[in-house]
């Protein structure tokens, strides 16, 4: 039940204008959805003041009714969108804040509106701080997809994710660590990286071995309320690849079985990559519509990156296109808010697709981080591409060019 | 036959005009791979090459990965065959 534009949207596409809609992938065709992420903002508010946050409400106590989180999710089940599951994550703001009463409580009423034959996994990215015994025994319940935040040892970590008070947060966030290892609840962590990360590969590594099995890097990006991030004032590409290749030689080195998405994520891509493979969209999840759908404590929703959720942009406005209590998705995608941020975002996709080497790999970059860094959708390269795409992607290469060196040579060796 | 060589030479020349002149509408819209060859994706296919335990294989992720591993020794080698498509790093929270 994928909502295309060739299918069940045939009657909106008849009333629109198909030429501005309809965008140039390599197999033609136009896809919205099938939803993958629903995210809902159950409170802006965060217990934390990092120095980097992008969140520009996160003094704002109001959280999202039970009602809302609901209709939220009768929204994208009558729009078509979703085809045997999704996720929902509960982000943008620190969700621990509203207790586990309230995700029992929308848990449980978003399991009555769900057909049979849909599922849901519920996905929580935390600060860490509140976790204790009970929200542990929360997350075991309903097998909650968890992630930490955690930016390595406590002197990378406390420089910048700190309490309202300035003060350090590692001692709480590394017991609660421990606390769901000791549980057996697995979950990843997010790590945020700066330039001050890049010196320490080794201990960061070794912080990180045994704690996680999979670590996520993000470079502090420009966003939102973040305006501006040391990582990307200058070209730190060769610093950056330098640090990856070192975090895998030492997780070798340790035979450590820690994950790094930055590292296996594009080792898996260039592995897989075709030539010829059918791809179902020259787009990726950011710059599709409706893989992503943003839903704030209102109800009033955005799609593409979930960092446009709260952004604002004089071309843009608030990039809500609807609100899950009073719109159709006929109405929100005929909206003139919906048309002009796609229409941009599919030139600036077209744009990366003609001019970058690196767009098979990539697929048109991230709508937020080209209108938080070049003030446009419709750009193509930004300096967190540069860092997170391009040089993650470098670094791939250095690493099995290394294998496959070496086995060219160990084959060479056994015909003498 | 001097003259169908003379008109062969003719047609050749307009054909190659038509197609590397810059303001050709045949010419295909294949933006940067048209003017360049793609120097990552050469390195691409010589990896795959390299790696790849049956060249012959057009079957997405078929490697013999735990030999590899072994021999690479590197434990937690990802198992690549598993991954849900071979661009999901890029999405926003997939781990």
């Amino acid at each position: 039940m994928l909502a295309r534009l060739s299918r069940g949207n045939r009657s909106w596409l008849k009333n629109s204008s198909p030429e501005n809609l309809v965008c140039s992938t390599r197999s033609g065709q136009v896809l919205f959805g099938p939803l993958e992420l629903l995210i809902l903002q159950g409170t802006p508010f965060c217990n934390l003041d990092c120095d980097y946050c992008y969140l520009p409400e996160r003094d704002n106590r109001s959280h999202m009714s039970v009602e809302t989180a609901v209709a939220a999710v009768q929204f994208v089940l009558s729009a078509g969108l979703v085809d045997k599951e999704f996720t929902v994550v509960w982000h943008a703001g620190e969700p621990l804040v509203l207790g586990v009463d309230y995700y029992e409580s929308c848990i449980e009423a978003i399991d009555t509106v769900l057909p049979p034959n849909v599922s849901v996994t519920h996905s929580i990215q935390t600060n860490g701080v509140l976790i204790d015994e009970q929200w542990c025994d929360f997350f075991e319940r309903h097998g909650i997809s968890l992630g930490l935040s955690i930016d390595g040892p406590a002197h990378l970590h406390d420089v910048h994710r700190r309490t309202r008070n300035g003060k350090g947060t590692h001692v709480r966030v590394h017991a609660a660590g421990e606390m769901l290892r000791a549980r057996g609840i697995d979950f990843h962590v997010i790590a945020v990286v700066t330039p001050e990360t890049l010196k320490h590969p080794k201990e960061f590594i070794e912080y990180f071995d045994g704690l996680t099995q999979s670590l996520c890097l993000n470079v502090e990006e420009i966003e939102c309320d973040n305006a501006a991030s040391e990582i990307l004032a200058t070209d730190r590409s060769v610093d950056y690849a330098g640090f990856l290749y070192q975090l895998h030689c030492a997780r070798v080195e340790l035979a450590s079985r820690l994950s790094i998405r930055e590292i296996d994520g594009p080792i898996t891509s260039i592995l897989q990559y075709r030539k010829t493979s059918e791809k179902s969209s020259a787009f990726n999840q950011e710059n599709t519509p409706f893989r992503i759908l943003n839903v704030n404590v209102e109800g009033d929703f955005s799609t593409f990156s979930p960092e446009l959720l709260g952004s604002r942009h004089p071309d843009y406005g608030d990039f809500f296109i609807g609100n899950v209590h009073t719109s159709s998705f006929e109405s929100c995608t005929a909206s003139p808010a919906f048309r002009s941020q796609w229409s941009a975002i599919r030139e600036g996709v077209d744009n990366c697709a003609k001019s970058c080497d690196y767009f098979d790999f990539c697929m048109g970059g991230s709508p937020s981080n080209k209108l938080a860094e070049l003030h446009k959708l419709d750009a193509t390269e930004t300096a967190f591409c540069r860092l997170q795409k391009k040089t993650c992607t470098d670094v791939g290469l250095r690493i099995l060019e290394d294998i496959s060196g070496n086995r060219l040579r160990q084959a060479a060796l056994n015909d003498k | 036959m001097r003259r169908i060589r003379k008109i062969s030479t003719l047609l050749a020349s307009i054909l190659g005009l038509a197609i590397f002149s810059p303001s050709s509408d045949a010419a295909p819209d294949t933006g940067k791979a048209a003017e360049h060859p793609n120097e990552l994706l050469i390195r691409v296919e010589k990896i795959q090459d390299a790696l790849r335990d049956d060249p012959a294989s057009e079957t997405r992720g078929k490697w013999k990965l735990p030999p590899l591993a072994q021999w690479y020794n590197w434990p937690n080698w990802p198992n690549f065959n598993d991954w849900r498509n071979w661009n999901n790093w890029n999405n926003w929270y997939n781990y």
